[in-house]
C-alpha cells in the first residue's frame, strides 16, 4: 500500500539522485548561509543600538536613592506612631509595586547632574553640520524644514538675549530645543551613527547654541 | 539552497537601498514635522512649481486624501499650508 513498504519501487527522478548523491551536507554553503543571516542581523540589529538604552546600572541606582529619599519623607512629616507605622507599610508595598513619584524625581535630580559630569564629548560642530547636511536619511525638503526650526529657535535665544530675560526663559527654550533634538534623532533612523552622535553631543550643541551671538 | 542564498544576498544588497528617502516621503516627513497629519509617511500626486523670485510650492496628496501646499521661500523657510 505504502511507497516506503516497498523500497524497490522507489523510482527517484534527477534532483532527488543529485541531492543523495553526496551523504553530507555541503559545508561551505551552511558557513556561507550562516555568514549572510550575520550579515543581515547586524545590519538590521545594530550593536550599539544598546548602548542607547537605560543601563541596568542606573536602574539600580535609581533604586537605591528610592530608599532614603522615602525615609526622609517619612521623618519630615512627624506622625504619630501609628500613622508611622501605616507610612512603613505603604512604604513596603510601593518598594515592591512601583517607585513613589517624588523618589523618582528626587532620584531623576541625583543623576542629573551625575550624567552631566560624564558627558563631555569632544564634539566638532562643523562636522556633525557637514555630516546632516549630506546624510541621505532624511531628503532635501526635511533638511530644510528642520533648518527653518533651528534658525527659528537661534532667532528666540537672540531676542531674550537682547532683552536680557534669556535666564527667566531658559527652561523654555531647553524645552524646545531637547524636542527640535528629538524630533532630528528621529528622523535620521537611516543613519543611526549621526543620530547617536547627534544624542551624545546634545550639551554641547545647547552651549554652541547659547553662544551664538547675533 | 543556492536560490535560497541568493534571496538572502539580495536582502543584504536591499536593507542599505532601502534607507534612502524618495522625494515623497521627503514631502510626507515635511507636511509632518510642520505637525499636519499624514499617515502611511508618503504622499501621492505631487506638483512643483517654481516662481520668478525662486520661492517653490509643492502641492502633494497624503493617504488619507488631504492635499497639502508646501512653500519653500527662496531663502529655504518652509511653511505648509492645507489646501481642502
Amino acid at each position: 500500500m505504502f511507497a516506503s513498504a516497498k523500497p524497490e519501487i522507489i523510482v527517484y527522478n534527477k534532483p532527488m539522485k543529485d541531492m543523495h548523491a553526496t551523504g553530507y551536507p555541503n559545508v561551505v554553503d551552511i558557513i556561507v548561509a550562516v555568514l549572510t543571516c550575520l550579515v543581515v542581523l547586524i545590519l538590521a540589529f545594530p550593536l550599539y543600538a544598546d548602548a542607547q538604552g537605560c543601563t541596568k546600572a542606573d536602574k539600580v541606582e535609581v533604586s537605591k536613592v528610592n530608599v532614603p529619599a522615602v525615609k526622609m519623607k517619612a521623618a519630615k512629616t512627624k506622625q504619630p506612631e501609628k500613622q508611622a507605622r501605616a507610612v512603613k507599610a505603604e512604604k513596603k508595598s510601593v518598594k515592591k509595586v512601583a517607585p513613589a513619584a517624588p523618589a523618582v524625581a528626587g532620584a531623576v535630580e541625583k543623576i542629573k547632574p551625575e550624567k552631566a559630569k560624564e558627558e563631555p564629548v569632544a564634539v566638532d560642530m562643523e562636522t556633525l553640520k557637514k555630516r546632516l547636511k549630506e546624510t541621505d536619511a532624511i531628503g532635501v525638503f526635511t533638511k530644510l524644514a528642520i533648518r527653518s526650526d533651528i534658525v527659528d529657535l537661534v532667532d528666540e535665544i537672540n531676542r531674550h538675549r537682547k532683552q536680557s530675560r534669556l535666564e527667566m526663559k531658559m527652561a523654555n527654550l531647553r524645552a524646545s530645543f531637547d524636542g527640535l533634538l528629538l524630533k532630528i534623532v528621529a528622523l535620521l533612523e537611516g543613519d543611526p551613527v549621526l543620530s547617536r552622535d547627534l544624542y551624545v553631543s546634545r550639551e554641547s550643541i545647547w552651549k554652541s547654541l547659547l553662544e551664538v551671538k547675533a | 539552497m543556492k536560490r535560497f542564498l541568493l534571496v538572502l544576498l539580495a536582502m543584504v544588497f536591499m536593507i542599505p537601498a532601502a534607507q534612502a528617502v524618495t522625494r515623497a516621503e521627503d514631502i510626507a516627513t515635511t507636511i509632518i514635522l510642520r505637525g499636519h497629519a499624514c499617515p502611511g509617511r508618503t504622499v501621492s500626486n505631487v506638483s512643483e512649481s517654481v516662481d520668478a523670485s525662486g520661492n517653490k510650492t509643492i502641492q502633494a496628496t497624503c493617504p488619507n486624501g488631504a492635499r497639502y501646499q508646501v512653500n519653500v521661500s527662496a531663502s529655504g523657510r518652509v511653511s505648509v499650508q492645507r489646501l481642502n
